[in-house]
């Protein structure tokens, strides 16, 4: 029986890292910070901080185990939010419905225009074949631009006390984000390697030429993605905009960065092909405690920035010189292998 | 003369060709709509506006032809003249209103400029990274580290050395206007005609310049070739340094300002210049001339949508627009080629 399930469920060892990482910052934070860290407050700030970003990750990393990479979700979280909030704000729209009518409207329209976002850089990706990188690059522009355009650059406040109090009710002492977070990361974990797009997105990563020859349909598959992308940074525009009760264009500029970073962190191979969601969850708790830490110890926004820029860049080096090493090893055994057999 | 253009419009780069077509085409539009943007002093205020970013566009231009690129320029533009505007003044270095005072300020923030250029290059070459990413962490290292361990002081107009407050406000030469105010043809254009003639030189005048496109174009086989591929990705990323040092103190003449702390976001602009010329992600292709008229384009675009009675706030709106649309056009060109080809670098 342990071994169909190690079978089925195989630990790899950036999962064991990952979780070994966990556990000592964990501890660190125990000795060094005690009840400053391990307290009801300050647990519960962290957990209702951790979706919105925890949903950009995930799109982020769609995008990167396809190989390409989403630079426009920040922009794409930002239309729609603004798309919700002026919903919200229109008294038009909630004399006509009602408020719950407004929110319901307001809710499934943001949704539709993170997809929308979504399914534009899947096309323009698969279609015109214009690089990613170059792709979500120009996309954030419009986007961004088009939520400036609307706004004139200025923040929407002002939104029905009923919207905020449903992001920030809690379920046994949990907000329904975070656990709504969970049983998504659960889910895709769970169906991203077993079903067909999922499947034909790692290999479209690993391999874009071998893709093309075994007749995927990857443009389909491609737009699918990056749809999924866009949705996850309408639902956390959803989480931002209960939890701050406003939205501007720049909202979460930050969180691009410590996506990627995350991502990378979480073992998802740049280049495509190589991902799995449950370390990116354990990835973006890691994010969540150090951010935590830094706060305490009240680091400058620029020592933060110092050490996201420098984690990224030496999570990538170690990443690179672990594969080296377990290249060589693995062409050593066969050489091994070879001689006996000779 | 008209045979000559003839010629060239027939047989030269097709990129430069349609843009210049479309360039020429915005800036009749713009003039039949509001005809006082045919006025020399638009055109040098263009210029002046322009400056900055055309000579760090040259820097990334050269990076992308060798398939790479480089997102840090920003930051290393605020380091470099921030330490360099900070170690001036603490040492009293360049105080005289001279031209060599200048250049010891420049020489500074360049010197910075290229190493922290030959950081990005020794990281990605030895690791063999993916140049976004890295540059991306290295753009957050630098500006970190510059804001954490050097200061985050702005130096101000007062403290400044006198030759960089009087690069940004002297002119090459000057006119008066009927209303009275003066014009003229800023000191900046020296560093862009600097800049890019030496680009030009490096890329189509030296045998380095040709390795770079090689390896750009396809790194495996340069490599064959006997190109050093360690020699060429330093230079490009070094070189990238060096005029971001430039467009620094650039920066700083203009505003008569040096914050360490704020990052005015120009990286998407450039790169965004860059593209709409014809350089491709990929590498190996990219040209001074496109590059040139991609960087003219976005200046135009930007200040003159308030001509055409469209609010400034949709500038970032048109700009992504003229992105999408320009590298659309290009990638799909190259994929049919490729298709009809049977090369299967498109996928």
């Amino acid at each position: 029986m342990p071994e169909k399930i190690q079978r089925r469920w195989p630990i790899d060892m950036d999962s064991m890292i990952l979780a070994g990482i966990l556990v000592a910052i964990l501890a660190f934070m125990g000795f060094a910070l005690g009840d400053s860290f391990f307290n009801i407050r300050n647990i519960s700030s962290m957990v209702s901080q951790i979706p919105e970003f925890a949903f950009l990750a995930m799109g982020m990393g769609v995008a990167m185990i396809t190989g390409g990479i989403d630079l426009s979700n920040v922009a794409a979280m930002n239309l729609s939010g603004i798309v919700l909030a002026l919903c919200l704000t229109s008294s038009r729209l909630a004399g006509g419905v009602g408020i719950w009518g407004a929110i319901l409207i307001g809710a499934v329209s943001a949704l539709l225009v993170g997809v929308a976002c979504g399914v534009f850089n899947g096309l323009s990706i698969s279609r015109f074949g214009i690089p990613p990188i170059i792709a979500t690059l120009g996309s954030m522009l419009f986007f961004s631009g088009l939520g400036v355009g609307i706004t004139n650059g200025e923040g929407i406040t002002g939104l029905p006390e009923q919207f905020t109090r449903l992001i920030n009710m809690t379920i046994v002492e949990l907000p329904p984000p975070f656990l709504f977070m969970l049983a998504v990361f659960v889910v895709m974990s769970i169906l991203a390697p077993r079903l067909t797009t999922g499947k034909t997105l790692y290999m479209y990563g690993s391999s874009r030429v071998a893709a093309l020859f075994t007749g995927l349909r990857i443009g389909k598959s491609l737009a699918l993605g990056y749809a999924l992308s866009g949705l996850f940074a309408a639902v956390s525009a959803l989480i931002l905009v209960g939890r701050t009760n406003s939205i501007k264009v720049g909202y979460g500029d930050t969180y691009q960065l410590q996506a990627i970073l995350v991502v990378v962190l979480g073992g998802v191979n740049p280049d495509g092909g190589k991902g799995k969601f449950g370390n990116i969850l354990v990835a973006v708790l890691i994010l969540q405690i150090l951010q935590n830490a830094f706060t305490l110890f009240m680091f400058t926004p620029y020592a933060k920035k110092l050490i996201w820029g420098g984690m990224l860049l030496a999570f990538m080096v170690v990443r690179t010189l672990l594969e080296k090493w377990s290249d060589r090893r693995k062409i050593r055994a066969r050489m091994a292998q070879m001689a006996e057999g000779a | 003369m008209l045979s000559r253009l003839k010629e060239w419009f027939t047989t030269g780069n097709i990129t430069v060709r349609i843009m210049t077509v479309v360039l020429i085409a915005y800036c009749v539009l713009v003039g039949l709509v509001n005809p006082t943007f045919f006025s020399l002093e638009i055109f040098l205020d263009f210029v002046r506006n322009g400056a900055g970013q055309a000579v760090v566009a040259m820097g990334v231009l050269v990076v992308m032809i060798s398939g790479g690129i480089d997102v840090s320029f920003l930051a290393i533009a605020i380091s470099s003249s921030y330490i360099s505007t900070v170690l001036c003044t603490t040492h009293g270095w360049a105080k005289p209103k001279t031209f060599l005072s200048l250049l010891v300020v420049m020489g500074i923030s360049c010197l910075v400029g290229v190493l922290l250029g030959c950081v990005n290059g020794l990281v990605i070459y030895f690791f063999k990274l993916p140049t976004f990413i890295t540059t991306l962490a290295t753009q957050s290292i630098f500006h970190g580290a510059l804001a954490t361990f050097v200061g985050t002081k702005p130096v101000t107009a007062s403290r400044m050395p006198r030759s960089v407050i009087e690069f940004g406000s002297g002119a090459i030469f000057e006119f008066t206007s009927e209303t009275g105010s003066w014009y003229g043809l800023s000191y900046f254009a020296i560093p862009v005609v600097f800049a890019v003639g030496l680009t030009w030189f490096i890329l189509y005048g030296t045998v380095f310049g040709r390795r770079i496109f090689a390896l750009g174009s396809n790194a495996l086989a340069a490599k064959r070739c006997g190109v050093n591929i360690f020699a060429a990705q330093m230079f490009v990323f070094a070189y990238a340094g060096f005029l971001a040092g430039v467009m620094g103190i650039i920066y700083a003449a203009d505003l008569r300002w040096v914050n360490p702390i704020t990052m005015v976001g120009d990286e998407l602009i450039v790169i965004a210049a860059v593209l709409i010329g014809g350089a491709k992600l990929s590498g190996g292709s990219g040209s001074v001339l496109g590059t040139l008229l991609g960087m003219a384009m976005i200046v135009i675009l930007r200040s003159t949508l308030v001509l055409l009675g469209i609010s400034s706030s949709w500038n970032d709106f048109f700009i992504g627009a003229v992105i999408l649309v320009s590298v659309a056009v290009s990638a799909w060109r190259s994929r049919q080629e490729s298709k009809a080809a049977l090369r299967f670098d498109y996928v």
